[in-house]
């Protein structure tokens, strides 16, 4: 079981110099929203990226009945947005039990084995990254993206996500994107363009269930066996 | 150079079997190395296992899921803690042995009891046809809550790591059904150890696998008490003894080469030491055979060539000698002319030839004499002389050897009888001259026989003997040469058998007394009878008094012949006395007898002893005999008549006594030889020496006897010349005591 060291410090100095150099500065205030599509290292849509942007606000910025599911061994959604001070319950949609745990400075927790009769509620004062594991299923893995940001949105299957109007810089954070988790990307915007690419030296993340075990089809045959 | 290769043969042999065997022990004890190795792993990695599975079931998330006895929790902890140490068999049992959840019926492993009592101990089980090595550690919380068995599969992979580790081949099997459950082994070899057709040992030899098998309990971690899980350790052999190989190979590499490097050796000896060793035995042997012809030469600087120098010195000097030594074998070394040997060589070569040829033989008379006379030195010196006037006066034609002392031999081969005699004249003639020596001159005389073969003599030794037989001849005939007549030696060859047979004869009385009547020549009356020698030999036939007397008296065998003669005699005399018989007795005596001193003592005594009167006894002696030694002969026979012996001169006519000598000889009677009688009735000088010796006799007042009447008108003429007595085959031939006494019965039957 490996344990994540997650910084405490945003790093964002050097990928915002090489935003702005390749921005002109803007005009203040646009009105015309702004169209950011991610794309990961290969050039594919890279969707549950966070996009956000520092001073902006989301009207519904307080999400009270976030949910990170347990489906079939896996965690769902792999990266949940939430901002700060938000709720977020964990149910167990499995027949088995699931015994969830963080080590992420933002919200260390262990929920103790629980099954689908009962559905914990968090709530998640820090901003940061909560990165969420099972005790007993190590190959579960997500995210709970505690955005510190004003405004914070996924991007959809297309890699797609659309920022408020007069966006002079954004950020976008992606799993794994530097060894820090929290790091950031910061990009400036420029000339007040209504679409923008950023690249992402990533590849796209998600859970890998493992195949079925030896173990595991001995185990369903004596079962089923019995 | 054999010894070298047999060594390296036998060396060979023995690093091949060294290396064998030692490769043999070597893969022994590599399996047994390998089997303690890998129980050393498994006893590691027990250990390591029973760690995994401690901490595993220490992990609290495991604790919690264990506890909720919710079973499909459970089993998703123990696949996801399972996982996370890769073991292959969870059973997690109650503390009192219920399954809780497996991945294996838990009825296919050991009781809890010995699940747990093995302590630490990770141990093999053999479930649902497959292996694995087990833990079973406790889940507590902290009480024991469960018994967690994990089991880690004893795999191919497995083995062929331990293979790695181990370096030989791990297969674990069940013996009896032949089932392979994991190997490190190729499926085809697995195919074969499979085959239950074949015995395993058979199997594993065909593959050239050298294998210790171990049963699942001999490494102590075996569960099962079945005997027939076993564990194969094995190897190729080919490849384990691969390394013996090629050391094999290399010794045998090394084995010839060293064995060429040792028939050049060898040759090279051979050039340099066998070579002139050879030929020099090869000339030693020459040596040793007597061939000294062939030089010994070799080519040589070194001790060989001297040791060959030194052979050819000693061949040389060898050679010489023995040319000496055949010199000295084939020759005189007096006169240098050849010797006997070469004689006799040369003349059987020359009669093999079938050559015709002479041969001439020269005898010095009475050499001897002259040896005696003048001392051997003068004799050897004119022998010289001799040899030399040989040599100077015969054609080159002619061999000259010297056969003995006082003979010398020439031999001509394809000479013809007129060259022969040629050559006779010349020597005669060369011999002839006076022999001066140191102002001396000697009178020497030669005798020579010749003849000519290969007619005559086919060999050697019978031609010398028939011409030394003529030499003598010559000496007899007072010639210088004679040449061979037929029959020559056949007389000779008589003579000399007659000397050899006539002691045994007298000895063993085979001589016979034959007896002629003496016939009175008036009336014709018996008056007595000669006694005359009669020898019939089984060799020799007949042989007649005037053969072997001369030579009895020549070897002296005479006086006993004599005794006898008078013995037998006087002892058919004395018996016939005794008969009534009154016949006078002659007998004759040899000239040699005359000079026996006994004589007269002997007679005498002789006829005393049988009472025999001397007067009834004549003793016959030739006229020849007396003329030898007169003045003894006189003596003796004047003794003899003095003792009352009668004497008659026997063959009176035939020598040269003289009337004077006649006149002083003490005789009685005088015997006129048969020569004159034969004849007489026709011969008219025959007639008148009779008549004259008759009346001369008469006046001497001799009695007369005449011999050899074979004619009545033989008697009839002495009757009127007054002849007293005659004998002859008229009357009778001389016969035996028995068939005389018969024919005198007859004679006076007719006549009385």
């Amino acid at each position: 079981m490996t344990k994540f060291q997650i910084p405490a410090v945003f790093f964002t100095a050097f990928i915002a110099a090489f935003a702005v150099l390749c921005s002109p500065t803007s005009a203040a205030q646009a009105q015309v929203s702004l169209t950011v599509t991610v794309l990961d290292a290969n050039g594919k849509p890279l969707p549950h990226a966070i996009v956000s942007v520092a001073d902006a606000t989301n009207e519904n910025s307080i999400v009270t009945d976030a949910v990170m599911d347990q489906v079939d061994k896996l965690f769902s959604p792999f990266v949940l947005n939430v901002s700060q001070g938000s709720s977020v319950s964990f149910p167990n949609s499995d027949n088995i039990r699931h015994q969830v745990y963080s080590f992420s400075p933002t919200k260390p927790f262990e929920l103790p084995l629980y099954s689908n009769q009962q559905a914990p509620e968090l709530r998640f004062d820090e901003p940061g990254i909560v990165v969420l594991g099972c005790n007993i299923h190590d190959h579960m893995k997500a995210y709970i993206y505690v955005s510190p940001h004003g405004y914070s949105v996924q991007t959809n299957a297309a890699g797609q996500a659309e920022l408020p109007n007069g966006v002079s810089q954004f950020h976008v954070w992606y799993p794994g994107l530097t060894d820090t988790i929290t790091d950031e990307l910061v990009v400036e915007v420029v000339n007040a363009e209504t679409n923008l690419t950023v690249n992402l030296p990533v590849l796209p993340q998600a859970q890998n269930p493992p195949p079925p075990s030896a173990l595991q089809q001995r185990f369903n045959r004596r079962k089923n066996n019995n | 150079m054999t010894l070298a290769g047999a060594v390296l043969i036998i060396s060979l042999v023995a690093v091949w079997l060294a290396t064998s065997q030692q490769s043999e022990r070597t893969l022994e004890r590599e399996l047994e190395v390998s089997e303690r190795v890998f129980a050393e792993l498994m006893d590691v990695r027990a250990q390591q296992l029973q760690q995994a599975a401690e901490v595993l079931t220490t992990d609290f998330g495991f604790r919690e899921a264990v506890a909720s006895g919710d079973e499909n929790t459970i089993i998703s902890a123990l696949i996801n803690h399972g996982e996370r140490i890769g073991t292959d068999l969870i059973v997690l049992q109650s503390p009192n042995g219920e399954e809780i959840a497996a991945t294996h019926t838990s009825q296919l492993l050991p009781s809890i009891e010995n699940l747990t009592a093995g302590k630490s101990a990770a141990q093999l089980v053999l479930v649902d046809d497959e292996i694995f090595q087990i833990v079973t550690v406790p889940v507590r919380a902290p009480d024991l809550i469960a018994w967690a068995t994990l089991g880690f599969g004893v795999d191919d992979d497995f083995a062929v790591l331990m293979r790695q580790l181990t370096h030989a081949d791990i297969t674990f099997m069940n013996r009896q059904q032949r089932n392979v459950f994991a190997s490190s082994l190729d499926e085809e070899i697995l195919a074969q150890i499979e085959d239950p057709a074949i015995a395993l040992n058979t199997a594993l030899d065909n593959l050239n696998l050298a294998a210790n098998v171990s049963g699942f309990n001999d490494i102590q971690y075996a569960l099962s008490n079945d005997p027939n899980l076993v564990i194969l350790f094995s190897t190729d052999e080919f490849a384990a003894t691969s390394e013996f190989v090629t050391l094999q190979q290399q010794y045998l590499v090394i084995a010839l080469a060293t064995l060429i490097f040792a028939v050049l050796l060898a040759m090279i000896t051979a050039r340099k030491i066998n070579q002139p060793v050879a030929s020099l035995t090869r000339a030693a042997e020459q040596l040793g055979a007597g061939d000294y012809n062939q030089p010994i030469t070799l080519q040589r600087n070194d001790e060989f060539g001297a040791l060959g120098a030194a052979f050819e010195t000693m061949r040389q000097g060898i050679s010489q000698r023995e040319q000496q030594i055949m010199y000295q074998l084939q020759h005189d070394l007096l006169t240098g002319l050849p010797n006997r040997v070469s004689l006799r060589d040369y003349l059987s070569r020359a009669i093999q030839s079938k050559q015709n040829g002479y041969v001439v033989l020269l005898n010095v008379a009475r050499f001897g004499e002259v040896n005696d006379r003048f001392g051997q030195q003068v004799g050897d010196r004119l022998l010289q002389m001799i040899s030399q006037r040989l040599r100077d006066s015969a054609p080159e034609q002619w061999w000259i050897g010297r056969l003995a002392g006082d003979e010398f031999v020439l031999i001509g081969e394809g000479q013809s009888e007129p060259q022969t005699k040629a050559l006779l004249r010349d020597v005669e003639q060369t011999l002839s001259q006076p022999w001066w020596l140191d102002e001396t001159s000697y009178l020497l005389e030669f005798r020579a026989g010749y003849l000519t073969f290969p007619n005559i003599g086919d060999d050697a030794d019978s031609i010398l003997r028939r011409a030394q037989i003529c030499a003598r001849q010559a000496k007899q005939r007072n010639a210088f040469a004679v040449a061979y007549e037929h029959g020559m030696d056949e007389q000779h060859l008589r003579r000399l058998q007659i000397v050899q047979a006539l002691p045994s004869a007298v000895r063993e009385q085979r001589l016979q007394l034959h007896y002629q009547p003496k016939v009175n020549c008036n009336d014709g009356r018996i008056l007595g009878v000669e006694a005359l020698l009669r020898w019939r030999d089984e060799h020799l036939g007949v042989v007649r008094p005037d053969e072997f007397i001369p030579l009895a008296e020549q070897t002296g065998e005479i006086n006993r012949l004599t005794r006898w003669v008078c013995t037998a005699a006087f002892d058919q005399l004395q018996l016939w006395h005794e008969q009534g018989l009154q016949l006078a007795l002659a007998i004759n005596l040899s000239a040699l007898d005359l000079q026996w001193p006994d004589l007269v003592k002997f007679l005498r005594e002789a006829a005393q002893k049988r009472g025999l009167s001397p007067q009834s006894i004549t003793l016959e002696v030739t006229e020849s005999a007396v003329m030898v030694e007169p003045e003894q002969a006189i003596k003796r026979l004047t003794q003899l008549r003095e003792a009352g012996f009668k004497i008659a001169i026997d063959d009176y006519g035939t020598g040269y006594a003289s009337l004077a000598q006649l006149k002083r000889l003490p005789v009685d009677e005088l015997k006129l030889d048969r020569s004159f009688i034969q004849d007489i009735a026709n011969s008219h000088a025959d007639l008148t020496i009779v008549r004259s010796t008759l009346a001369l006799a008469h006046e001497l007042q001799l009695t007369t006897v005449a011999e050899g009447i074979e004619e009545e008108s033989a008697w009839q003429i002495l009757q009127q010349l007054g002849c007293d007595t005659v004998q002859g085959y008229y009357f009778s031939r001389p016969l035996a005591a028995t068939q005389f006494e018969q024919w005198l019965r007859d004679y006076q039957g007719v006549s009385p």
